[in-house]
Formats: C-alpha cells, structure tokens, sequence
C-alpha cells in the first residue's frame, strides 16, 4: 500500500486519526482521489491485472502438474530407499539385536575393542558410548559424508566400530554426559 | 553368485557378479577400486550377517561385500 501513497495521504490518515468528524467514506473518497498519476489508485490496480488467458492457464496448471508429479516421484524414491536400506541393516543384525531394533529403536554392538555402544536409530548424535554395566558415558556423532537413509547410515557405524573403532573415535565428535 | 552393496542416497545400489564370469567380476573390481579411492571402506561380510572384516583389495570370492562412504564427523 505504501507504493500507493502519496502526502496527501499522510493528510487523509491524520484526518482520519484525529477528527471525529471523518467518517469512513470520506475517508475512502479523500484515499483515492488524492492519489496522482504516478500512483495506480486501488480501482485502477484491479483493472490492472489481467484476467489470464487460456493459453497462461494451461501452462500454469501443466507446471503445477508437473511439480506435484516430480514431488510425489521424489516422495517414493525416498520411501523406496528408505526400505533397502532397513532390509540391510536388518541383515547385519543378530535376533537379539533385531528384537532391540524393533522394541526400542536401537541395538547395542559390541566393538573391536570389546567395548559397549548402543546405536539409536538416526544419523547425527545417535550412538552413545556404554560403560560396563550399559550406563551411557558419551554420546558420539559420526556419519556418512553422502545423505544417506538413516538405517544405511547406523549399518555403516556398526560397521566401523567393529572394525576400527579407533578410526570411528578419532573422527566423531563427542558429548560427554 | 557374489554381491556387492554400495551405500548411496538410494539405499543401496547393488551389483552382483560370478566369480567364474570374467567380465562381470572386472566390472565389480572396477567399481570396488574406484569407490575405494575415493574414499570408501570396503567391508566383506558373509551373507548371513556376520559382522564382516576390513579389506582393501577386492576379493572376487567373497559372498558379499559392503561399501560404505567415507564418515564425517557430525
């Protein structure tokens, strides 16, 4: 609207906020009529915009189309990786750790070194460092540089801890509890 | 038959070869060797699920392996 003021609506909304003897229409027909050329008064604004034609409105709707179809496609290729993914870290689980999964979301690994680590499903600041009697003592962030499905994601961290753990402790950061 | 499962955006990308099929174990040592140049670990694993080893080369004999990416500190 401010586009669409000039001085002499400055003087219309001092009118307005100071007398009581502005009424609204006045106030509207002031508005408008003290806009100049080089501001479209609403009336003119409206007339303005034009209708679309046929041809606008079949491209407009064949865009709309096409985005809703790229967005569902996209949808259902996450939903598609999503599954692999879970079918293979469902492979790379013993039964205990598959009813873990299942009940709480997580499983507990033991590591190259013997050591204890639950990991959680998620990406990032999901495995926590155990002690000897499964108390949490450190919560640990490392991942996939690629955006991979979570599942992928907690299979390669399962991977890695069993495998060089220093590794996977050299390059996570680390929140102590 | 062999298998190799790549860790991708996909999920997983999976490529199969037999070890008695030139051809296809090229193929699969090719992208072995690529994706681990670049930065990926390779690990062998057995088919059943066993928690699988480290290797660096490729191994046309194993039953399966599984490439992830490099890990990045989150």
């Amino acid at each position: 609207m401010a586009s669409f003021t000039t001085s002499s609506s400055a003087t219309t909304w001092v009118t307005w906020a100071s007398t009581a003897t502005a009424s609204t229409s006045n106030v509207w027909v002031q508005w408008t009529t003290a806009c100049t050329d080089t501001a479209v008064s609403i009336g003119n604004l409206a007339r303005a915009i034009q209708p679309e034609t046929d041809e606008q409105r079949q491209t407009r709707e064949r865009q709309e189309t096409e985005t809703r179809l790229r967005r569902e496609s996209e949808i259902l290729e996450r939903e598609e990786a999503k599954q692999k993914a879970e079918t293979l870290l469902l492979s790379m689980l013993d039964p205990e750790q598959t009813k873990e999964l299942q009940e709480k979301n997580s499983f507990v690994l033991v590591s190259e070194l013997a050591n204890r680590y639950r990991i959680r499903r998620g990406r990032s600041m999901n495995v926590d460092q155990l002690d000897t009697e499964g108390k949490k003592i450190a919560t640990l962030c490392a991942h996939p540089r690629e955006a991979v499905p979570d599942a992928d994601t907690m299979v390669a961290q399962m991977l890695m801890l069993t495998n060089h753990e220093q590794d996977f402790l050299r390059v996570a950061n680390r929140q102590r509890v | 038959m062999s298998e190799m499962r790549i860790i991708d955006t996909t999920g997983d990308t999976k490529i199969i070869w037999d070890s008695g099929n030139k051809d296809e174990t090229d193929a699969a040592r090719e992208t072995f060797n690529r994706l681990t140049k670049k930065g990926h670990k390779a690990y062998m694993v057995k088919k059943d699920g066993e928690k699988g080893r480290v290797i660096t080369d490729f191994d046309p004999d194993a039953e399966k392996i599984i490439l992830a990416p490099q890990m990045v500190g989150g």
